[in-house]
């Protein structure tokens, strides 16, 4: 550490670790900037306080303010492919998502022209390509029924598909004018088959198929709370559960409203998590939950790590989540703790293990367990994808794997380092581990005070490097995996000896559980969690998870049902 | 049966090479266009500050310039230069506060921080910078008349993320731009218009977008005031989209090379210096065909930055910029790489100093590069002595060739006040008027 002011010394106090400061601070510079994000927040916070205790029971619906979100890239991708059974994933080249909060909602900023090119150059590609097979979009006959009853009709069966509910009569109009009359600049109308293609060329591009409005029904006796329609539902379902439009079953279920019964509601969503779509959602879960995106553009030092090796990381997070969550027990405790694998021969070397195949001439991902392998790699956070998401090039950081424990599996935030200290990776020492020289760089207390409650949890993970490769030694030094939990309650807190014991701990936390549950939340309603208005609805899914010995599909229905899911206030 | 003409088709048909331009001026028979000195504006963004007043600043004294370390690769130009000391990013100070954040969405608005928003750091929630950028606004006046009223160039990182610090250009308060970061991408946006079959793909899209504003109409009245200002923005958008389609093709008048396929452009290293002189063409042969007077560059993204291993280094540049004077080993490493951005920076006025306009005219005399950073002194990761420099002045706004201080400090307000004006605007502020109004008193 160095370049340390009095200024970044008080600020690093006061970030986490009250107890530790000295009273160095200078007043009006900054030294309210920092939250501990073990207390409360105090009064000037933007958050609002956590309402008083439970008056939950027989409370009146609370709802927050419903967000207008536009589909993610992963979701267009998805929604395409099974409106045209186009596979070409052409939403990949688009502008970034925006995530408030974990996940890629695009809830607040606005798309420019440049996006709006490249959603018009896709809608080209996709539409043109689709209008090459005619009767796999349209069985009408222009000869038999004639061209505009057959352009009408496609118009309402692929629209409903699209806009996830039926289309009002000035929207079929209005795209009925336009298939007729896009050519007009030169004297000519489209032939039918140009007219369907302007017809999904148009809809793939329209606002009401990139965004998902959602308007509900005014609650009786209520200002602005609305109950969200039955497509509206069956829209929250589908991209929920399956990361796509919802398919015609579910629309014709919201067509004769029963979404409106929970049992209605339970069934539908029983059938889609039975689906093998379910994966693709629980993959873009687990992807974001665990901030496992880094590992797109990583560049590592290793020769044991290639292109075939980073897509066979991100394979395996596919399957495992698949294998425990929709295939297996679904239990939380699975989910951390699980010694099944899914290697490529690639991977397999990686973990050290004989991959079950011909190595020679097989590539697929195939399933192996690890226990007697490596026992201590137990559960999806000593996987390739999070331990090599979450360090450096040549080096593991204990830094970024605690950080990424301490935000997304305990919800707590931590700081971002002070502006003026140097806050690269420390060099590699020979003779000293990186655990080592990390505790040398970070024992001051104006650092210690954040990184006593990250590295303790990083440290856990030390026998697997940069790109999680097991290892003994580090540095030509022993590995030390024993860390320590601090501040995520008295069932988690204290030292633990190793990562399957750390593993486990984690997965019989309390606040782990209670985080799990809010992430679910906050991805299923496509913001972040908002005390005042999700309390009491997180209060239910919570009994739901535990009632259920934290089965995360019990987990995901009780989230269905909450308030949170079902109801909206109308923003002004 | 269909005719079709993607973009992708059209550059295919071009062979990737020569590009078609329609010069809109040229068409509306506007003769007194092709005569009238256009202005130009460049924004050339490096990240991480500088390393002032030791290496950057040029020399105290009688407004002479005598050039420092950091400034030499630019002696060829240094008639073009107006070098600043004393201007603070007094902006920043108002809103959500926080290093790289704070001053980066201050730097080219002149607005503050908005204290609610999106994200939520230091326990403390914020959004994007207030208002518009300079760029935009001076795009908004000089701007309407070309197919594109500005481009961004986006080199290193993190147009996967969107971020307070990531970006620099607004359209207005709480609408950042995300730039182009692939240079073939960018070669097809700006470049791959022409072909037999134009008209008719025009009035498709055409007719495409007249149904595209009905549907966001319609949308409109059912959603709430936030979301419906978000879709006011996405109809500007489409606005901005059409009004690149009503240009009819016209015979070559200017040139493009295509930069090739790049499959990959996040990287330091080659990739790093690939992207970004790929962007500079890209940027000048869309100046000189007049699809655009205003662009930016960014080389990174505030807070991050390229390693540069072609210099020995093994940190990046926000690393090194942390480096102070008990670290003089990092301290000459940081220098280094401010060396190289205004070795680049030179490169670039060179070839707008050899590249014609449609007058005959090299580019460089209608245009003012801004070049800036988002903080002065790196490792003290401050908003004073900004390291704001000017070069050209567009056709004689102002005296080059100069070094001024400013003590006490102005705000860099008036800095962007003095851009503007010699952009042509009649303006007294941009951004706030809170620490004085009017342009930079002495340039």
């Amino acid at each position: 550490m160095r370049r340390l002011t009095t200024l970044g010394l008080a600020i690093a106090l006061a970030g986490c670790a009250g107890a530790i400061g000295d009273g160095q601070e200078e007043p009006g510079l900054g030294d309210d900037d920092y939250q501990d994000p073990l207390l409360p927040p105090g009064d000037d916070m933007m958050r609002p306080a956590p309402p008083p205790p439970p008056s939950c029971a027989g409370a009146a619906t609370t709802a927050a303010p419903l967000r207008l979100r536009r589909l993610n890239r992963t979701e267009y991708n998805n929604t395409v492919r099974d409106l045209l059974g186009d596979a070409t994933n052409p939403a990949n080249g688009f502008v970034a998502d925006e995530a408030v909060g974990a996940f890629a909602n695009n809830i607040v900023a606005t798309v420019g022209s440049y996006a709006l090119e490249q959603f018009q150059d896709a809608a080209e590609i996709v539409a043109t390509k689709a209008a090459t097979a005619l009767t796999k979009l349209t069985a009408c006959s222009p000869m038999i029924t004639g061209e505009d009853a057959c352009v009408t009709d496609f118009i309402r069966t692929f629209g409903r598909r699209a806009f996830r509910r039926p289309l009002v009569e000035a929207e079929v109009d209005a795209l009925a004018v336009l298939s007729k009359s896009a050519w007009k600049d030169v004297g000519r109308t489209p032939p039918f088959a140009d007219r369907i293609r302007i017809v999904v060329q148009a809809v793939l591009q329209s606002p009401t198929f990139l965004y998902r409005p959602e308007v509900g029904q005014l609650v009786a006796g209520t200002k602005d709370l609305v109950r969200l329609t039955d497509y509206e539902l069956a829209t929250r379902l589908s991209y929920l559960l399956g990361a796509t439009a919802p398919d015609t079953a579910l629309l014709d279920a919201a067509a004769a409203r029963t979404l409106t019964s929970a049992a209605g509601l339970e069934a539908q969503a029983t059938r889609l998590m039975g689906s093998a779509k379910f994966t693709d959602s629980l993959e873009s879960f687990h992807l974001q939950w665990l901030d496992l995106e880094p590992l797109v553009g990583a560049s590592k030092d290793s020769t044991e790590f290639n292109e075939p090796v980073r897509a066979a990381m991100f394979q395996e997070t596919r399957l495992f989540v698949d294998d425990v969550i929709r295939q297996g027990d679904a239990k939380l405790q699975t989910l951390l703790t699980s010694r099944t694998a899914f290697v490529t021969p690639g991977l397999a070397r990686v973990y050290r293990v004989t991959y079950p195949g011909n190595a020679a001439t097989e590539s697929a991902s195939k399933k192996v367990d690890l226990t007697t392998i490596d026992n201590q790699r137990a559960g999806i956070l000593t996987r390739g994808a999070f331990l090599s998401a979450q360090a450096h090039a040549a080096t593991s950081s204990p830094v970024f794997r605690g950080k990424t424990v301490r935000e997304r599996l305990l919800c707590q935030a931590m700081p971002p380092p002070p502006d003026d200290i140097d806050s690269s990776p420390p060099a590699p020492r020979p003779g000293a581990t990186t655990r080592e020289v990390l505790e040398a760089q970070t024992m001051a207390s104006s650092c210690s005070g954040c990184h006593r409650l990250m590295n303790p949890i990083g440290f856990g993970f030390e026998s697997y490097d940069a790109i999680g490769k097991l290892r003994t030694t580090d540095g030509g030094r022993p590995i030390n995996t024993n860390g320590e939990f601090l501040g995520g309650g008295a069932d988690l807190d204290g030292a633990f000896k190793g990562t399957a014991d750390m593993a486990n701990r984690l997965a019989n936390s309390e606040a782990v559980r209670s985080c799990v549950a809010d992430k679910w939340l906050e991805f299923a309603v496509g913001r972040p969690t908002i005390p005042t208005a999700d309390s009491c609805s997180l209060e239910k899914i919570k009994l739901g998870f535990a009632s259920s010995g934290h089965d995360i599909r019990k987990l995901i229905l009780a989230v269905i049902k909450s308030d949170a899911f079902l109801y909206g206030r109308r923003a002004p | 049966m269909s005719l079709r003409w993607t973009r992708r088709a059209v550059l295919a048909r071009l062979g990737g090479g020569a590009a078609l331009w329609p010069l809109v001026p040229l068409l509306e028979g506007d003769a007194e266009a092709q005569t009238a000195p256009k202005k130009r504006l460049i924004v050339y963004f490096y990240p991480n500050g500088t390393n002032v007043p030791a290496n950057y600043i040029a020399q105290a004294g009688d407004g002479s310039l005598t050039l420092s370390r950091i400034l030499t690769p630019l002696a060829d130009h240094k008639q073009d230069l107006t070098v600043l000391e004393g201007i603070t990013n007094m902006a920043s100070e108002d809103g959500f506060k926080h290093g790289h954040i704070s001053y980066m969405g201050s730097m080219l608005t002149g607005m503050p921080i908005l204290t609610q928003g999106a994200f939520v750091e230091l326990g403390k929630q914020y959004g994007w910078a207030a208002g518009p950028s300079i760029d935009q606004i001076v795009a908004r006046q000089i701007g309407r008349d070309t197919a594109f009223p500005s481009l961004e160039f986006h080199v290193l990182g993190n147009s996967e993320e969107l971020k307070t610090q990531y970006r620099m250009c607004y359209r207005d308060s709480n609408q950042p731009i995300t730039g182009m970061q692939n240079p073939t991408q960018a070669f097809t946006r700006v470049f791959a218009v022409g072909g037999a079959q134009l008209a008719q793909l025009q009035g498709e899209r055409r007719s495409i977008i007249d149904y595209l504003k009905g549907d966001l109409a319609r949308l409109q009245t059912r959603i709430g005031a936030e979301d419906k200002a978000r879709l006011d923005g996405h109809l500007t958008g489409l606005r901005e989209v059409e009004s690149r389609l009503k240009a009819p093709v016209q015979p070559l008048t200017c040139s493009a090379t295509s930069p090739g396929t790049f499959t990959r452009v996040q990287g330091s290293g080659t990739i790093y210096q690939n992207v970004g002189k790929a962007h500079m063409d890209l940027m000048v042969s869309a100046l000189a065909c007049d699809a655009t007077r205003v662009a930016s560059l960014q080389w990174g993204a505030a807070g991050r930055g390229a390693t540069m291993s072609w210099l020995g280094h093994s940190k990046d540049e926000h690393g090194l910029s942390h480096a102070g004077p008990d670290a003089p080993a990092d301290v000459e490493q940081f220098i280094q790489t401010r060396v190289y951005h205004m070795s680049v920076l030179a490169s670039l006025i060179t070839k707008l100093k050899t590249t014609l306009d449609a007058n005959k005219k090299p580019l460089m005399d209608s245009t003012i590069i801004l070049a800036c950073s988002e903080h002065g002194t790196g490792y003290l990761h401050d908003n004073k002595n900004m390291p704001f420099l000017l070069v050209g002045s567009a056709g004689g706004a102002f005296k080059t060739g100069r070094y001024l201080k400013y003590s006490p400090a102005v705000s860099h307000n008036r800095m962007l006040v003095s851009v503007a004006r010699a952009m042509g605007l009649v303006v007294d502020k941009i951004g706030t008027d809170k620490y004085g109004a009017g342009g930079l008193p002495g340039l």
